[in-house]
This record gives C-alpha cells, structure tokens and sequence, in this order.
C-alpha cells in the first residue's frame, strides 16, 4: 500500500460543507495537535471523530475500537460534574493573523486588545481564546 | 507535559544521516524515507537516526547550526538582544541532547558544542526568569512568548499559569 496515493477527506463544518482533502501525515499533525489541545485545555473540546475516522480508514488492521463507558449509575453522574477554570492561564501558537483578542483583566474596564501574528506564542487565559481553540485558528502547546 | 512528550515532538525533525547499508523505501504514515543507499546522504526523522546509530547502521551529519561558528554566533546574538532570538531549530535542546548522547564520535569538538548549547539555555533561561519576574510584578494578564521552544516553554509550565491565575483572582475579587 502507498500512503501517498490516499487522499483522505475530512469535512470540516465549521468552515464549509466541502469536502478538505488531507495527505496522511497532515492527519497525523491535526491529531498530535488535537492531542495537545485537549491536554492543556481546562474543559472537554469538541471530539475529532471525523480526524479519527480517517485514521481508521487508513489502518484497517487496527483492532476494532469498541465504546467504553465507565459503570457509573446515571444519578451519580450529577454528583461528579466539576466546574473547569475556564479563566485558567494556557499557552498557545498560533496558525493563522488574529485580530482583536480581548484580554480580561479581572476589572470591569475595557481590557486590552491584541492580536496574534503566524506563529507567534503567548501565555494568555483560555477564555480568551476557546473559540479559536475550537476553531484551529491557534493551538495549544 | 512530561520531558518524554517533549522529546517525543522533537524526533520528528529530519536530519541528515550517512547509511552503511542498503535498502527500500520504508512507507511511513507520515511519508516515504529511503531508498537508502551506502555511503549516500539522506533526510531521516531523528527518532529513526538514533535507531539505526545504535544499530551502527549509519554515521550522523552535524546539522549546519551545530558547528562551534555557528553557535558562537547564536550566542553573541543572544547575548545582546533583549528579546529572545529565533533558534536555529525548533527543538535545539532536544536535538543536541539526543546527537550529543547518542552520536558524539560523528560530531567534532562535541564537548565544547555541549558546551556552547549549555550556555545559550543559560542566558535564555536568565531572560525568561527576569521576564516572569517583571510580568508578575506588574500583574499582567498575558504576555508574548515568541522563539520560545517547548523545552523552554516546559520549565515555567508548573509555576506562571497558577501564579497568573492567583494575581487574577486578587484583581477580580471584590475590593
């Protein structure tokens, strides 16, 4: 099998219906990056199935990836629900310009705007910046 | 992150290796590498250079930036700059770590580059200490972190986010 003959198709419906056609190892860099998102995020991201679908598409000889769900009775799951910092301090590089990011500063003032070049990196609160999180437009690191 | 995560991201760089052997094209997920043919330069990941130097499989080219002069130059241009400058590589510790452990006798004057790459962590890590210093004294809400390299990254990763996230609280709570 030559991998570099597959192309596979990711839709991404949060930018169009289209279909975006990816190489392997691009899948592979969204996953390392989905990977690091979700590990330095204080709340539950959005779940790539789709970036997983195409990684099972391509290793058939994967084993079969059965659901897991922990046997917790429903009624305690009320129970374990913890309320993430969402205001908590992440790194982040980013992909794309981004203009106008508002800066919280803890005072009912205005805060600070700024915007982020290709590739620059800042520490900032993950507030600020879920929705471009959610969005690719930066990354965790 | 740990620094196993660390080192992990860094292995994918490609550096350039001399194999003593022949073979195929190996498919790799993320792309072809090979055919390899002896005495041949060719890119490698730096995960599987390491591999097949242990396996005395190959000889390892220096990367350009890890010679004396060059390094020598990265230094001064730290030295001066008040920002911290663009690394050669964005993974130079891990890079020089692995080369530098696992490959010494393919590198000239490897102790004094080990060396050299000590000491640019050394001023970079001053800047960073004196840069955390001043963002917590003025109880800043964010700040640039550009050229910084993951490994540096890590080593404020257990203290700023929790001190910046405490100075929030203080200035968010009512006086």
């Amino acid at each position: 099998m030559d991998l570099d003959d597959i192309e596979l198709n990711l839709s991404e419906t949060e930018h169009s219906d289209e279909d975006v056609q990816l190489t392997p190892a691009e899948v592979i860099e969204l996953m390392e990056e989905a990977w690091m998102n979700e590990k330095f995020a204080p709340e539950i991201l959005p779940h790539k199935s789709e970036l997983v679908d195409c990684l099972l598409g391509l290793e058939q000889h994967f084993e079969k990836v059965t659901d897991f769900y922990p046997g917790l009775p429903k009624e305690d799951w009320n129970n374990q629900l913890v309320v993430p910092n969402v205001h908590s301090f992440v790194f982040l590089k980013s992909k794309e310009e981004v203009e106008g990011i508002i800066i919280d500063d803890g005072n009912d003032e205005d805060g600070d705007l700024v915007d982020l070049n290709r590739g620059s990196q800042m520490i900032i609160s993950y507030d600020s910046v879920s929705n471009l999180v959610k969005k690719g437009d930066v990354h965790l690191i | 992150m740990n620094p196993d995560e660390v080192e992990f991201l860094g292995e994918k760089q490609f550096i350039t290796i001399i194999p003593t052997f022949n073979s195929n094209t190996i498919h790799l997920i993320t792309g072809d590498v090979g055919p390899f043919r002896a005495s041949l330069p060719i890119r490698v990941p730096l995960w599987m250079a390491i591999n097949l130097k242990q396996q005395q499989k190959c000889k390892i080219q220096q990367p350009d930036w890890m010679e004396i002069e060059a390094l020598e130059t990265i230094k001064e241009n730290e030295k001066l700059s008040r920002t911290f400058t663009k690394m050669p590589s964005e993974h130079y510790m891990i890079e020089a770590k692995l080369l530098l452990g696992f490959a010494s006798d393919d590198i000239p004057r490897a102790d004094e580059i080990r060396t050299i790459i000590k000491d640019i962590w050394d001023i970079r890590m001053s800047k960073i200490r004196s840069s955390v210093d001043v963002l917590v004294k003025n109880a800043g809400s964010y700040a640039a972190l550009d050229h910084l390299t993951i490994m540096e990254i890590n080593t404020i990763r257990p203290i700023l986010p929790h001190a910046l996230d405490q100075i929030y609280r203080i200035k968010a709570s009512p006086r």
